[in-house]
């Protein structure tokens, strides 16, 4: 409880990861296109020597990224040694949790369930806590499916 | 002088590192003289240049160390196993020392008396040798490493990270002054920082990369040691020790990897007795070898000991409740033989102080997971063991090329890339065959892929604007790419990539160019099999040769036919052939006596354009190279390569031409390498500054070279004599030898290294000198100027 959050929108709706899951935010600029990769990676950027895999959200969770316009603000995790940057709609605030994060009845849908750690209470009102590296295993599964 | 003296210090580092594995086989074989002699020249250089720098403890056991191995040498002594560990001794005895000089600290009075007396009086080697592995525990806590500290790797990241910012800024920087024009103030210094910037990008990448080397080293020593102690005979083997690997990988896997070499010499290998009973060598073998495959770096530990018991591993682990009769009911024996790497498993009987010292596999495997990697063993009853680390590449340093489609950059390995072409060239023939096409190169046809293709994207319209690079795959497997340019070459730093883009099967890594853009670095071997031009299993396998170091060769000789400028038809043997290169006709220079042309900024001599006028914009040259010399040949257009089956039907009328062959009914003249370069490759050397020639020892390349060097000669090492203009023998370690070469023209000087008896010796040659600096530069200027007075005259 009462730890940090940082809020931000995937296809409109308010998510959140554990701040301290989240190495830094940044502005996307220059990303290298990754030709024959799965639609959901947009390419390479770089974070100084870093080389991060850009990782449009709204594609994972099933939206289509036109919709959703992006301030290209795009969060930094890091998963079994890669980094990645997740691209959202917008990344609004650092935020506390408020409450434990909790499931609701009926689920999240499935293109929610498998990276979905729950709902939690923050200042700016509730938002779906993620789990980063189920995030990324959840992007590859789809493509193996696919 | 502090210069030469660190450099005295690295080079004695540096060879005692090399000769830990000799002694070790010299003492396996104590007949092996070659052993010897290098172990001899270890001490015999440090004796020689200690008297250069007066550093009289170190010479007289190092003299004294060179006396025994001298009479071993002659015969007149048996190495036996105290001979061997007092010698041992003394070379740690050295390293101490060479070590307190570095650290500018006295060295304890007397520490090395026991040792020079037990080397002196050779019958009293036994009672000392009690004493040597005493002075040797030392050093076995602190090997002899060049100078290093240790840094925590998070610092080193925030340095790597902090100059790439910097890179960055710079470039902002460049962007904005190049808007703002020429300004003679700013730009001067702005180069300056760019050049330093480079510097300190170079080394900080290098700062992290280190040769498995380092990590293979120790291991002989430790063998040794320890079979030893067990009373047992163990051959190391190392194979792969260029391949680099990240400092902090190396650092974990250190201990690991010391473990399961214990491991195997305690338990893995047998007895001499039991080895003879089983059939086998009574020596045992252990292999080491590291592998770069793909993203991950694999080690091998092999032992061909009495493999692991699947029985014993079994019951212990049921007596220890790792597993239930169930379980073990259903395993198989390589599942049976995993179960060493769970906690609380020791198969030995009796917890020797050698392995059993409470690190078990489980910590090893702990080890190589932290780091992303794996650990896994087979064995066979009665045949060895064999344990593989597999470690993640995290980072590595390639020469890469980088080329751009379709507005995109990726890099390429350069070590695939045999020659590159320009679309516009005639002798290409790009044919479509289907959707497939072909190309001709070297006079082969070759299947091209689009690079464009391949990725998806959009191909450029015409097949003239392509770039072709001729690639040819570890076993031989060639194929063309083709693309729309290459943008530039030089290291590359891969780094791993996400493993939903490896899945693509087209990148290898990700690297970051100097504007700090990502680029992909492309799979070629992957790509080649999946578009069909590579045979997986070929492919495979080639890459294990290639790992091993192994090559294999053709056994026919090939040459290079083609058309000359004046039209006839003439070939060239392919080993000379470095490379084919198209240049601009305005990059030769005919003026003079030795006509020559710039090729990839360099001034080459040009040959085969004698009577013949050049026309058009553009000329083809074979490049040529023996092994020192270089030159360009010029050539109106390349046929094909064919093999030498027949020896050529030899020539008198041209010095140029070794024979003729025939090809297809026609006889073609074989160029004569050798008279090619001796007419044109030696021609610029004129210019050159005098060149001497030194014995080709550690001490003639780490203590002669660099004082000759920044005194302005040029330095050849002992095949090259033909070419130097001074000879530099050293007395006694090579002067039989080199006394036979002075009917050659080339004046000789003779030095002795500082030596007790034999200094008496008349100065029958040109000139005969005590090694001393002043001395020497004084000779030397004298002698080579006399040279040029000569060659002046004449």
């Amino acid at each position: 409880m009462s730890e940090p959050l940082i809020i931000f929108k995937i296809a409109g709706r308010s998510c959140a990861l554990m701040a301290s899951d989240v190495q830094t935010v940044i502005e996307l600029s220059a990303i290298t296109p990754v030709p024959r990769a799965p639609e959901y990676i947009v390419g390479l950027a770089a974070l100084r020597s870093q080389t991060l895999t850009v990782i449009d959200t709204r594609l994972v969770v099933g939206q289509a990224p036109s919709n959703f316009p992006t301030d290209h603000r795009a969060a930094v995790v890091q998963v079994s040694g890669h980094s990645y940057a997740f691209r959202v709609d917008q990344v609004c605030d650092v935020g506390t949790m408020l409450s434990d994060a909790d499931t609701i009845p009926g689920g999240f849908g499935t293109n929610w369930q498998a990276f979905a750690k729950g709902m939690v209470e923050t200042e700016m009102g509730p938002a779906l806590l993620l789990n980063a590296a189920n995030f990324i295993a959840s992007c590859d599964q789809s493509v193996a499916a696919a | 002088m502090d210069d030469l003296l660190t450099d005295f210090i690295a080079e004695t580092r540096e060879m005692m590192e090399a000769i830990e594995g000799e002694i070790i086989a010299w003492e396996a074989s104590p007949s092996d003289s070659s052993r010897l002699d290098a172990i001899f020249r270890f001490v015999h250089t440090v004796k020689g240049n200690c008297g250069f720098f007066d550093l009289p403890r170190l010479e007289r056991l190092s003299h004294a160390a060179e006396d025994v191995l001298s009479e071993v040498r002659a015969g007149r002594r048996e190495p036996d196993a105290r001979l061997v560990s007092t010698i041992l001794a003394s070379i740690d005895c050295i390293g101490e020392m060479v070590n307190a000089i570095e650290a500018e600290v006295p060295f304890p009075r007397g520490r090395e008396l026991p040792l020079i007396s037990a080397l002196e009086r050779g019958e009293d080697v036994e009672t000392e040798a009690e004493e040597a592995p005493k002075s040797s525990k030392p050093s076995e806590t602190q090997p002899a490493a060049p100078r290093s500290i240790r840094l925590p790797v998070n610092l080193l990241d925030r340095v790597m990270s902090g100059v790439s910012d910097m890179v960055l800024a710079r470039n902002d920087l460049a962007n904005r002054l190049q808007g703002a024009g020429t300004q003679p103030t700013i730009d001067g210094p702005f180069e300056r920082l760019t050049s330093i910037l480079n510097d300190v990008r170079d080394a900080i990448t290098r700062m992290r990369m280190q040769p498995v080397e380092q990590l293979f080293a120790p291991i002989p020593r430790i063998v040794r040691d320890l079979s030893q102690e067990l009373g047992k005979q163990v051959l190391v083997e190392i194979e792969g020790s260029d391949v680099e690997l990240d400092r902090e990988v190396i650092e974990i896997i250190r201990d690991p990897l010391t473990h399961i070499v214990r491991n195997a010499v305690d338990h893995g290998i047998e007895s001499p007795s039991q080895r003879i009973e089983a059939g086998k060598h009574e020596a045992g073998l252990l292999h080491l070898t590291a592998r770069q495959t793909g993203n991950r770096i694999s080690l091998v530990i092999s032992d061909d000991g009495r493999g692991l018991d699947d029985e014993k591993i079994a019951y212990k682990a049921l007596a220890n409740g790792l597993i239930t009769e169930e379980q073990r009911a259903k395993m198989d024996s390589h599942a049976i033989h995993q179960l060493i790497f769970e906690p609380g498993l020791s198969t030995a009987s009796t917890v020797s102080n050698i392995s059993g010292r409470g690190v078990g596999m489980d910590v090893v495997r702990d080890k190589l997971e932290r780091v992303g990697g794996w650990i896994d063993v087979s064995s066979k009853a009665g045949e060895g063991t064999a344990i593989h680390l597999h470690i993640p590449l995290t980072m590595s340093i390639i020469a890469g090329l980088i080329v751009q489609v379709a507005g995109q950059r990726f890099a390429l390995p350069q070590s695939y890339v045999e020659e590159v072409a320009y679309g516009a060239d005639a002798d290409l023939e790009p044919t479509e065959i289907g959707d497939a096409c072909l190309v001709t190169m070297r006079g082969q046809r070759v299947p091209c892929l689009f690079l464009a293709d391949i990725l998806g994207l959009e191909r450029s319209a015409k097949i003239e604007d392509h770039t072709f690079l001729l690639l040819r795959l570890a076993k031989g497997d060639q194929f063309v790419l083709a693309f729309d340019s290459v943008h530039n070459i030089g290291d590359i730093v891969i780094k791993p990539l996400a493993p939903s883009i490896l899945k693509t099967d087209l990148y290898s890594g990700t690297a970051l160019l100097d504007d700090g853009e990502p680029i992909l670095l492309l799979d070629l071997p992957l790509i080649a099999i999946n578009c069909g031009v590579a045979d997986p299993k070929r492919t495979r396998a080639a890459t294990m040769l290639e790992d091993s170091g192994e090559t294999t060769q053709d056994e026919h000789q090939t040459a290079m036919h083609f058309v000359a400028l004046d039209g006839s038809q003439q070939a060239v043997r392919l080993e000379l052939v470095k490379r084919i290169e198209t240049i601009s006709t305005r990059e030769i220079d005919l003026a003079g006596t030795s006509p020559h042309a710039i090729v990839d900024g360099e001034i080459l001599p040009l040959a085969g354009c004698d009577d013949a006028p050049i026309s058009g914009a553009k000329i083809r040259l074979l490049r040529l190279n023996d092994g020192s010399r270089e030159l360009v040949y010029a050539v109106s257009e390349v046929l094909d390569t064919v093999p030498l089956t027949e020896a050529p039907l030899p020539s008198k009328d041209n010095a140029f031409v070794e024979g003729h062959l025939l090809i297809d009914g026609q006889a073609v003249a074989l160029l004569n390498g050798a008279a090619l370069f001796e007419a044109f490759g030696s021609d610029n050397e004129k210019l050159q500054p005098t060149v001497c020639n030194l014995p080709d020892s550690e001490w003639g390349r780490s203590i002669l070279a660099p004082l000759l060097a920044s005194n302005g000669y040029a330095i050849t090492y002992g095949q090259g004599q033909g070419q130097a203009d001074i000879l530099i023998a050293i007395e006694e370690e090579d002067g039989e030898q080199a006394s036979k070469q002075s009917g050659d023209a080339a004046p000789m000087i003779h030095l002795h290294v500082p030596q007790s008896e034999e200094d008496g010796d008349a100065p029958k040659h040109d000139a005969s000198l005590r090694f001393e600096r002043s001395a020497l530069l004084a000779v030397l200027d004298n002698v080579s100027n006399r040279q040029r007075a000569a060659g002046g005259k004449s």
